[in-house]
């Protein structure tokens, strides 16, 4: 058994749980129908590149890759750069819309408002 | 003139009583921001006769500062005090303060030296002090100190975005960029919890976003 089996392995494997989570997510309706298809679409793909890696061959020759796994991991590196900017956006947004929401919130029901007694004699 | 104090809290159930009692000699309206206290800051600030808001979650002193003053120009505040309500800033300054606003549109202020500050945030200050007088163009003797005067024309011109800790330096910067006059009193200060307030991490969150606010205004 050479190295590249076991990367091959481990790809399906990984495939395979993703495509389950992603399945119980859709059946607890976390995931619309849509993007559970998505999904299902990102994990099928990654099962059989990793089953038959040597599709990618037309497109690694010619970026001259010492090695597929060369290009799988610079390739996963630009996919995580692009979801940690997609997160940080989306993350960003969220503290926005809490805010808003909050401060409004505390601004139109004001729990308490009172003056002091001696208010009116108040001298500066 | 309706003079209004607007104090943000978090947590500070054992301080705001005497924070309140202290400001009320000074002030007649307080404002007091709960934002998202899990003890009872809420309920002892509510039975002490000032105006209480309160977040549901806690999003920081920016945010909370914000809705403080938005009340308070609600109600029609001609000037506005903001001071900290874990009781490291004295009340009995406020009217210097008024003093002071009465030929000016802003006032700062800035700690005196103080043997019980500690190391780590007076190198902290005096790096950001530097940084934000090279990038703003505004020579703040203490930028990160909260206790300030400004009145309701200049809210409006410096109202900030931020909900955390770089509000005190998105003050100044947009200050300097309205051209607000201001000038700086200095105060007496109490350290009374070293865990809270401005933490390092903090300090180079603020020196990042001011270097970013440069680069994109």
């Amino acid at each position: 058994m050479n190295t590249t089996f076991w990367i091959q392995l481990l790809g399906v494997i990984f495939g395979l749980g993703m495509t389950y989570f992603t399945f119980v997510r859709y059946k607890r309706k976390e995931l619309s129908k849509s993007e559970f298809l998505v999904w299902q679409g990102c994990w099928a793909v990654l099962i059989f590149v990793a089953l038959i890696p040597s599709i990618l061959d037309p497109i690694i020759a010619p970026l001259n890759f010492y090695r597929r796994l060369d290009f799988f991991v610079v390739v996963g590196f630009f996919v995580l750069l692009s979801l940690c900017f997609y997160n940080y956006n989306s993350m960003k947004r969220i503290e926005k819309k809490i805010e808003v929401l909050v401060r409004k919130e505390a601004l139109e029901s004001k729990s308490t408002e009172n003056h002091s007694p001696n208010h009116d004699n108040f001298k500066k | 003139m309706a003079d209004f104090g607007v104090i943000p809290v978090h947590n500070e159930e054992k301080n705001i009583s005497r924070v309140i009692i202290e400001t009320k000699k000074y002030i007649p309206n307080i404002i007091i921001v709960d934002d998202g206290s899990t003890d009872n800051t809420f309920e002892t600030a509510s039975q002490l006769g000032v105006t209480v808001l309160k977040h549901s979650v806690n999003l920081g002193k920016g945010a909370a500062l914000k809705t403080g003053c938005d009340q308070a120009l609600k109600k029609g505040a001609k000037r506005i005090v903001v001071l900290d309500g874990d009781g490291q800033h004295e009340p009995k300054e406020i009217p210097r303060f008024l003093e002071a606003l009465k030929e000016n549109e802003m006032v700062f202020s800035h700690r005196k030296e103080n043997k019980a500050m500690p190391l780590v945030l007076k190198f902290g200050n005096n790096f950001i002090n530097n940084v934000s007088g090279r990038l703003f163009k505004i020579k703040i003797k203490d930028s990160q100190c909260g206790y300030r005067a400004f009145t309701a024309e200049a809210y409006q011109k410096i109202r900030w975005s931020a909900s955390d800790y770089y509000i005190e330096t998105e003050m100044i910067a947009r200050a300097g960029k309205a051209g607000l006059k201001y000038t700086q009193i200095p105060i007496e200060t109490i350290y009374a919890d070293k865990y809270k307030g401005t933490t390092v991490i903090d300090g180079i969150k603020i020196v990042l976003k001011m270097l970013t606010e440069k680069m994109l205004r």
